[in-house]
């Protein structure tokens, strides 16, 4: 009941924020607060609990609708259940999530979600994928592009003409990259195409690792009829065209899993090893298994847990392969770096600091992923990545840390920062310049995402009356003076920014609008970073600087139960539903124990039974 | 560097008569071609987000034939196409976000208004909380049926299996919150999100018809069956599959996908689609490559990309080639959502400034420039928009130009971006689409009134006492509700039929039906889908608006 009576007590945020919030987008786990348990008749409850307080102080509880189950209940998903399906359907994952239809689980429900069969590669899993078996990076005909820039937007439902179009547009582009670099021909083909038996032992040896399942002699004789036609082809010829057709198979673009053999718990279809090893691969590389997992596979050795989390534990570990993925959910999945309309990233210019490039926002960016990646591989945990002081840092980066720029070169150099100053990355260039005005903090901002996107706060309905309040006349020394005389102006503002979402922004003050650290304020007053925090229902702690902020959030539970929803539902590809739920929970109680690692949290995700089970969606 | 000319008129050779069959002719695209004897017909949107600074926006007047002097400051840019334009006034767009609820959902003030927008259908799943953040209501929910731009183009291909040319100018991505396209209840469709995607499909049907340019392989050449072979493997490989148990939905995806293999499709590539068209148009590789260029954050619309070209004008310029060859019968320019337009000297983004504060997501300290700011948006909507119709009416085709010929519309997500409200629509279309509409009019389909309010747009948040005025959530700009309520489903009815589109027994546009349409959407009426849509759909108001409809 905590975590519900937080929610009323936030009854009162302002309507501003609650009318206009497209700037902020909830974390999944504040959905799993008050969605299914809010509703309407909670809706209405807040709203009248909250009107008559209009301080947002707790009042109490009842008549909030059911509680959620909410964390702390993490009972494994049993096999027991029959694998009823719940929520959206499955598309094998876009960024637009599922299809909807109801509102996110609170609470874990132990069985197999329901699942497509023919996911579909996303688009940067097609670029790891062109990497792994062709060593293709860039498409030179394209001006350099990577693949997944001449591809259709990753989407939902059918295929459509233009995706489809842009598939064999793609597939050829990279067919004429392969013949035109030795090097990534020879790992198409290794022999002369007008060699005896050369064509249909790539098509063997290259369908093995394309398609992630030994090629049928069906298969195989449907890649043979390319050579087989009048007027027939070159062997070159018919080379390329077998390697266009491998990239434009549905059995390449999409990752069936085809199988029908119960699993032996009775909860759903058993997958084979191969299709085990596929989701092995494209959920922890984002790309197609190698040579040790093909062989696991071969010998069928992936149909326990054990046997899947020992690969899973060695595939984690291989950074160049799994680094990518880590550091784009941490970033895009958890810190909403996901170029839509809402996300706030790189869209401010501070062109009047002489520190700042706007032309240097992939370095800055860089640099979030690598912070995301070391923390990962130097055996962190959840706490690291709001505490690690390892920044990366170049000769244009540098002064903005305090470093002297002429240290370091051009590439990202590793180094440690100040621990007190610099912990975790919402203390670093990229977030800090992207939460700001082009001149000046904005304590708001970036409360706003402390409070929503870590500490998880739904906002309820806000006071009658709220309104969009300009800044009162004054002569304001901080930009906390004039933020906090600007939400003071009227009950219905202060009663949420004042508790709630202006508190972490103003211990965030010590960061100047692209980051640097300040004491004093443009403004000239001396900077105050001392709030009082609101972290749950009866839980206000003073922070009296950015590391005791940051230290908290990462002891939160309700913070890690963000993250941890984040990762499941980033690792299914879906929305989640109540069987997904099981897991979050189990991740969520390991996050607060000690020793368990990012890299850990990763493995785990294999661990699931519905990892190696599947259950037929219907009709 | 490519300066375009474009003051003279290219005629489209053979249009109106000299469309010809051409085989299949690469592994790109196939599309079948036949001989046609009349000019396409074609609808081109633009869709802008958070609306217009109304009172710089509307003509002087509302109903009553256009001269050039009637164009309010911000629409001078389409003077020259005065007679050429239709301006709609009094109509709502449905499922409007209120803080108590009483005129739509309770979702989100942009995601149910924009996945209702074309959709007419309420957003699922439903919130009656206006204030919750639930992800799944709030920021996932889709509408119940599928979009303007899908339900013309499915009814207008042989297969009923067609989509539209829809761009994402300036390449962002859209969330439910933003996205306007939808190919399916619940199915977002993304489209292309640059002009090179857009541009290498129709580069594949350039020399697909008369003029000589044929570029058939040697039917003594492998190359003459490649293509062919392939297509037949994914067939094969796409039968295998389906043969295995699996969901409905997931059969639908393969049948999906080998439905494109078979596509002898829809439309019929005109003569006019060709490389020297294409370079007239400004479509080029060149300008299209250099469009593409733009760095993380950076301001790629309004960058100058050739000379007085910015970003987003080769967006226009393939949309306007695609028009010309006929790739699609409709072609969406879909501008960017929370947008920094750093070109034109703002800072704030879009969505920020249509709430005259520095943070649109809750109290913000005031911006004192807003109001002017958001006049330069429109102002540069304006621009593109003229640019668009200017370079539609480059190209003579049949008796008119391809303007003349097409529907080309500009819709707002709203009329006032503070406000939220969807009444008093700003809408502009330019073209008759061959006669259907009139034009040189503006045209009030509530009443005939030529004094409809232009709402209240300008009020500036200054601290000053003025700010209950800029008050977004209670709506203290915007139009008055009571007015400009004419539904927009009778326009988009109009839209279909003047595309050819054939509705059913019971009016709703349905394939293989042979009546006008009356009927479109889950209701005309916008209170109708508070609760998200309980009662049956109900088209309270069928048919469409006569007014609009040259002649009247």
């Amino acid at each position: 009941m905590m975590k519900k009576r937080f929610l009323v007590a936030l009854g009162a945020l302002s309507g501003a924020l609650a009318a206009c919030s497209s700037d902020i987008k909830a974390p999944e786990g504040s959905g799993a607060a008050s969605g299914t348990t809010g509703n309407a008749s909670g809706g209405s409850g807040n709203a009248t609990a909250s009107g008559g307080s209009g301080n947002g102080t707790a009042s109490g509880g009842s008549g909030n609708g059911t509680a959620s189950g909410g964390s702390g209940n993490g009972t494994a998903s049993g096999g027991s259940g029959n694998g009823t399906a719940s929520g959206g359907t499955s598309t094998g994952g876009t960024s637009s999530g599922g299809t909807g239809g109801s509102p996110l689980p609170t609470t874990c429900q132990p069985g197999i979600p329901a699942t497509t069969q023919v996911p579909r590669m996303l688009n940067r899993q097609y670029d790891a994928v062109i990497r792994d078996l062709l060593g293709v990076t860039t498409i030179t005909s394209q001006q350099g592009k990577k693949a997944s820039d001449l591809l259709y937007a990753d989407f939902d439902g059918p295929m459509v003409s233009d995706a489809w179009r842009l598939y064999q547009q793609t597939a050829q582009a990279v067919v004429a990259e392969v013949w035109a670099n030795p090097a990534e021909k020879s790992m198409f083909m290794s022999c002369d195409p007008s060699a005896t038996d050369c064509l249909t032992n790539t098509i063997k040896s290259f369908g093995r690792k394309a398609f992630r399942h030994p090629m049928s002699d069906a298969e195989v004789q449907r890649f043979q009829a390319l050579g087989a036609t009048m007027p027939a082809g070159t062997p070159d010829e018919v080379a390329q065209a077998t390697l266009e057709a491998f990239l434009e198979s549905p059995s390449f673009i999409y990752i069936p899993e085809l199988t029908t053999t119960m699993d032996s718990s009775g909860a759903g279809i058993a997958l084979s090893s191969y299709e085990v090893a596929a989701r092995l691969s494209f959920l922890l590389w984002g790309s197609v298994p190698d040579d040790m997992l093909n062989q696991a596979a071969d010998n069928n050795q992936l149909g326990t847990k054990d046997q899947i989390l020992q690969q899973a534990t060695r595939m984690v570990a291989v950074k160049d392969k799994s680094g990518p993925m880590i550091a784009d959910f941490h970033r895009v999945a958890w810190a909403q770096d996901d170029n839509t309309a809402t996300s706030h990233w790189w869209k401010m210019d501070h062109d009047g600091n002489p520190l700042y490039q706007s032309a240097l926002k992939p370095t800055y960016q860089a640099e979030i992923n690598d912070f995301f990646d070391d923390v990962a591989f130097s055996g962190g945990s959840f706490k690291d990545l709001f505490l690690s002081n390892t920044a990366f840092v170049t000769k244009d980066t540098a002064a903005i840390y305090g470093l002297d720029g002429s240290m370091y070169g051009a590439d990202l150099t590793k180094v440690t920062l100040d621990a007190t100053q610099r912990p975790g990355f919402m203390t670093r260039i990229g977030f800090l310049s992207s939460y700001s005005h082009p001149s000046d903090t904005s304590p708001i901002l970036r409360g706003a995402f402390v409070t929503v996107h870590m500490i998880g706060v739904d906002p309820g309905p806000p006071l009658p009356g709220a309104t969009m309040t300009p800044v009162p006349p004054g002569n304001y020394t901080t930009n906390r003076d004039k933020i906090t005389a600007l939400t003071s102006s009227q009950d219905a503002c202060k009663a949420c920014h004042n508790p709630y979402i202006n508190p972490p922004g103003f211990v965030l003050e010590n960061y100047d609008s692209i980051g640097k650290w300040q004491t004093v304020d443009p403004l000239t007053g001396t900077i105050n970073p001392v709030a009082d925090v609101t972290f749950a229902d009866g839980d206000v702690r003073t922070m009296h600087n950015a590391q005791e902020l940051m230290t908290a959030l990462s002891t939160l539970p309700k913070s890690k139960e963000i993250y941890a929803n984040a990762w499941v539902q980033y690792a299914t590809g879906r929305q989640m539903n109540n069987n997904d739920q099981c897991l979050v929970d189990q991740i969520n109680t390991k996050l607060s124990g000690d020793g368990y690692s990012v890299l850990n949290m990763i493995a785990d995700a294999t661990q699931a039974d519905s990892f190696r089970v599947r259950v037929q969606a219907t009709p | 560097m490519i300066k375009q000319h474009m003051n003279r008129r290219i005629f489209l050779r053979g249009l109106g008569g000299a469309v010809v069959a051409a085989p299949f002719l690469s592994s790109l695209t196939e599309r079948g071609v036949k001989a046609q004897s009349v000019a396409p017909k074609r609808l081109i949107m633009m869709f802008t987000h958070y609306g217009c600074i109304t009172t710089k926006f509307f003509p002087t007047k509302s109903h009553g034939a256009l001269a050039a002097a009637d164009l309010s400051p911000t629409l001078q840019p389409l003077a020259p196409y005065i007679s050429k334009l239709l301006i709609p006034r009094g109509l709502r767009s449905m499922n409007e976000w209120t803080q108590n609820m009483v005129r739509g959902q309770g979702n989100d003030p942009h995601t149910q208004v924009v996945g209702s927008y074309f959709t007419c259908q309420p957003v699922t799943p439903n919130s009656d909380n206006p204030f919750s953040f639930d992800q799944s209501t709030k920021f996932q929910a889709k509408p119940k049926g599928p979009s303007l731009d899908h339900v013309i183009t499915q009814a207008l291909s042989s297969d009923g299996k067609g989509t539209p040319l829809f761009m994402r100018v300036g390449n962002q991505s859209d969330s439910p919150q933003s996205a306007i396209s939808y190919s399916a209840a619940g199915t977002a469709f993304p489209g292309l999100g640059t002009p090179s995607q857009a541009y290498s499909g129709l580069t594949g049907l350039f020399g697909m018809s008369g003029g000589g340019m044929m570029t058939n392989p040697n039917p003594d050449t492998y190359q003459s069956v490649r293509g062919k072979s392939i297509i037949d493997l994914v067939r094969d490989d796409l039968n295998t599959l389906e043969r295995a148990p699996m969901s409905m939905d997931d059969k639908n995806k393969l049948e999906a996908w080998k439905a494109l293999l078979n596509s002898t499709n829809q439309m019929m590539a005109t003569a006019a689609c060709n490389q020297d068209v294409a370079t007239m148009l400004g479509a080029t590789q060149a300008n299209i490559n250099a469009a593409g260029m733009g760095g993380l954050g950076s301001d790629i619309l309004t960058t100058k990309v050739s000379g007085d070209l910015d970003g987003a004008d080769i967006y226009t310029n393939v949309a306007a080639l695609a028009a010309v060859c006929n790739a699609n019968p409709v072609i969406v320019l879909k501008y960017p959502g929370s947008y920094v337009f750093k070109g034109l000297g703002i800072t704030t983004e879009s969505h920020s400034l249509s709430h005259r504060l520095d943070n649109a997501g809750m109290s913000g300290s005031c911006l004192p420039d807003a109001v002017a700011d958001l006049i330069k948006v429109d102002q540069y909507y304006t621009s593109k928009f003229a640019y668009l119709l200017k370079q539609l009416d480059s190209m003579s085709e049949g008796d008119g130009t391809v303007l003349d010929n097409s529907a080309t519309v500009w819709f707002s997500e709203m009329s006032d971006g503070n406000a939220h409200n969807l009444n008093n629509a700003p809408i502009i279309q330019a073209g008759s689409l061959g006669g259907y509409f009139k034009t040189g009019w503006t045209v009030n389909v509530e009443d005939g009134s030529a004094t409809l309010s232009l709402g209240q747009s300008e009020s500036q948040c200054t601290g000053t006492g003025s700010n209950q005025m800029a008050n977004g959530l209670a709506q203290g700009t915007g139009t008055d509700p009571k007015v400009a309520n004419a539904p927009i489903n009778k326009y988009f009815c109009n839209l279909m039929n003047a595309m050819g589109v054939k509705a059913g027994a019971d009016g709703f546009p349905a394939k293989g039906g042979t009546a006008d349409v009356t009927h479109y959407g889950y209701s005309d009426k916008t209170e109708d889908f508070i609760h998200g849509g309980t009662n049956p759909a109900t088209i309270h108001n069928p048919g469409e608006y006569a007014e609009l409809k040259a002649g009247a």
